[in-house]
């Protein structure tokens, strides 16, 4: 290297230093009250890689919930006050990361976490818990984790600090097949597609659409597969409208979803019915493909229906994050956290740490029902959620309701 | 039989955008002896600023990829100046390592700072599909296997007849020799990197054009392909880029059709497993093909 290239190069490290020392004097975070007991959340769920903007919506869409109760505070039972601050961990849908995030955040002062994205990350997540609490002799970790997003089923059932506020895909799908069967009672055949790699779109795929299919008498015609980060769908397009399908089933996330229905449009092929995957019903979806899933139906546990719906979705917009199916929950578990803190004996002291975590586990284990933001929630005993859900159709780049299930005809 | 051919033709497209950008790596390696795994993500990053102008002002596909191969060419320049000037060990790992943090660097700016509907790309001229009897192909994917064509079948003639051309081989084949003989090696290389990336936006381009849209890890396919043919084709020659690449794209969309993407995925890497751990192998085919080995060219014995 020579003298100059040394000289620019060092000039160039100083100003990078510089920068990095004016932006960690930016902060968006306000400053507590300093009569307030802080008490701290930890996020978990994937910022980077083909799902980022769950993670990125969840993160904001918490954010937007701590500062709605930290207005008012959270009352403790010694009369005295509590605000929340939410750390945000990046998981990037990695088992790896997810697990090791979840060791970190236990080390801190986190009272619990609230995540992941991924279900893969959960179930990996779920096996580093401490099963059953009364076993003293299982040494796993002991930190309540409330899911926002990850949905495969039955995940909760693998720790009793595991909580769960998703919606029951199996559900839902099933009362879809039977609402498309009533509605479209001149469609016989499907085709699917759907991400090989990832464990919700396959698992809810094979385990559940597929099987409500089935069930319902249509004739499944081809079945393709493609990877998260695959871009060119042409043979899996070519091959699933090979025999004119009336109904095609995309089980993917937002971006591959797109990646297919553009590779559909320029195929110039328009099946009768779209069915989509729970976690496409996103305003993501329609930014960037709206006009080739203009018709797509997929079921959601989230509509702006109701006015604290409505609020969630103003109050995330100032962190540049948008409320789903997915990111709502992380506002129903900071409010559901709230909730168990103010009915328990949870001091939010330092020292009580590790009773604090128990009580807030108890606590939740109790609920048998939660307000949501679209109405009541049931708990499960096994430590899952029953919420009430819509089938959306995207209609001119928004999602319209299409049916209410939860209404009684 | 009709899912044959349709699988040929569409497998001759997807070769065709392995084939140039395979050419971009062979470039780069030939006169850098540089492995530049940033130049799919830096491609990628220029396409997407080109596309700005798409979304912001409405052009059409003919200025979008021109304003993106500029950029391109521009951040070719940069690259080069961070990948290999300021770096003590051009060679080996030094740069390997730096070229692969650039690229790490990059995929996580892209996704940060253009969001999902920016993903969504300017289409080839509003022109839609081609049929001939029951065979249908993209008009961006008759543009990319022509283009691939084109470039890599006047390449000969290029290296060989032009004078640029010959500075760019004799750089390749001894960078000390074209020194004496007075070729000006820094611009020289300079001007591949730049060359190089701009290519790999053009053909980026067409490839958005076609799904009608970018998303960022598309660079990602693309880069770990493009080696595998680099890989293969290193030993036999330039020559050998074209039918190598349209020979990838075949693989996998036959294996795609007939096995999954998992199987897709899997044919690829056995190939390239078989051709790395056949070393002498690969030597041999050349041999066979009448290509002559390093040692031969420069009079050397093996």
């Amino acid at each position: 290297m020579s003298k100059g290239d040394a000289m620019y190069l060092q000039k160039f490290i100083k100003f990078l230093f510089i920068l990095k020392v004016c932006l960690s004097l930016t902060t968006h975070e306000a400053a507590a009250d300093p009569k307030s007991r802080v008490i701290e959340i930890a996020g978990l769920g994937a910022k980077s890689g083909p799902i980022r903007s769950s993670g990125i919506n969840s993160e904001a869409v918490l954010l937007a919930a701590r500062d709605r109760i930290n207005a008012k505070g959270i009352r403790l039972a010694d009369g005295s006050r509590a605000i929340f601050k939410v750390t945000y961990y990046d998981s990037a849908c990695n088992v790896e990361k997810a697990t090791t995030s979840l060791k970190k955040i236990a080390d801190t002062q986190a009272l619990a976490i609230i995540g992941p994205t991924c279900s893969h990350e959960a179930e990996a997540m779920f096996g580093a818990l401490q099963k059953k609490t009364a076993d003293a002799q299982d040494s796993g970790i002991r930190i309540p984790v409330l899911v926002d997003t990850a949905i495969k089923p039955g995940l909760a059932r693998m720790s009793e600090w595991a909580f769960r506020n998703v919606p029951n895909e199996d559900d839902m799908y099933q009362q879809l097949f039977v609402w498309i069967k009533a509605t479209y009672p001149q469609m016989k055949t499907a085709a699917a597609g759907f991400e090989g790699d990832h464990g919700h779109s396959k698992g809810t795929y094979l385990e559940v659409i597929k099987k409500h299919l089935l069930k319902e008498g249509y004739e499944l015609q081809s079945e393709v597969q493609w990877n998260m980060t695959d871009t060119n769908f042409t043979t899996q397009v070519r091959k699933t409208i090979e025999k004119n399908p009336d109904m095609i089933i995309v089980s993917a996330h937002d971006t591959s979803t797109c990646g297919f229905l553009h590779e559909l449009a320029k195929q110039n092929y328009k099946p009768k019915l779209l069915l989509g995957l729970t976690s496409s019903a996103k305003t993501d979806l329609l930014k960037a493909c709206g006009r080739e899933a203009d018709g797509i139906v997929i079921p959601t546990s989230f509509y702006p229906v109701t006015p604290d719906a409505r609020l969630a979705i103003e109050t995330s917009e100032r962190y540049k994050g948008s409320v789903d199916l997915h990111s709502a929950a992380a506002w129903e578990n900071l409010e559901i956290i709230k909730r168990v803190i103010q009915e328990s004996t949870i001091t939010g002291k330092p020292e009580d740490l590790i009773s604090d975590r128990q009580k807030l586990r108890e606590g939740l284990s109790k609920l048998r029902s939660t307000k949501g933001l679209l109405g009541i929630i049931k708990r499960t005993q096994d430590r899952e959620a029953i919420k009430p859900y819509f089938f959306v159709q995207a209609q001119e780049s928004e999602w319209v309701v299409r049916h209410n299930p939860n209404r009684k005809e | 039989m009709n899912s044959i051919l349709q699988n040929f033709a569409d497998g001759l497209a997807l070769g065709s955008i392995y084939a140039l950008i395979g050419f971009s790596f062979f470039l780069l390696y030939g006169t850098h002896r540089i492995m530049n795994l940033a130049l799919g993500s830096l491609a990628l990053a220029a396409c997407l600023m080109g596309n700005i102008l798409h979304q912001s002002v409405g052009l059409n596909f003919a200025a979008v990829t021109l304003a993106s191969m500029l950029v391109a060419g521009v951040v070719g320049y940069l690259s080069f100046f961070v990948l290999y000037q300021l770096l003590p060990d051009r060679t080996g790992a030094a740069s390997l390592v730096a070229c692969f943090s650039l690229w790490m660097l990059i995929e996580e700016m892209v996704t940060h700072y253009f969001s999902a509907n920016a993903y969504r790309y300017v289409s080839f001229f509003g022109l839609g599909e081609y049929r001939i009897g029951t065979l249908s192909l993209q008009a961006a994917d008759l543009t990319l296997i022509a283009l691939a064509i084109l470039l890599l079948g006047l390449l000969p003639w290029f290296l060989h007849r032009s004078t640029l051309g010959l500075a760019v081989y004799g750089l390749t084949d001894d960078p000390a020799a074209a020194a004496w003989v007075g070729v000006p090696i820094r611009r020289l290389r300079q001007q591949c990197f730049m060359v190089a990336t701009a290519l790999a936006a053009l053909a980026l381009s067409l490839q958005g054009a076609k799904l009608g849209q970018l998303p960022p890890m598309m660079a990602m396919g693309l880069t770990l392909k493009a080696l595998v043919l680099t890989a293969v084709c290193q030993p036999l020659g330039y020559r050998y880029l074209l039918p190598c690449g349209l020979g990838l794209g075949l693989i996998e969309c036959f294996a795609l059709w007939y096995g999954g993407a998992t199987m897709r995925d899997a044919s690829v890497l056995i190939l390239l497993l078989l051709l790395l751990i056949t070393w002498q192998g690969r030597s041999k085919i050349a041999w066979r093909l009448g290509v002559p080995s390093d040692s031969q060219r420069r009079g050397r014995s093996e």
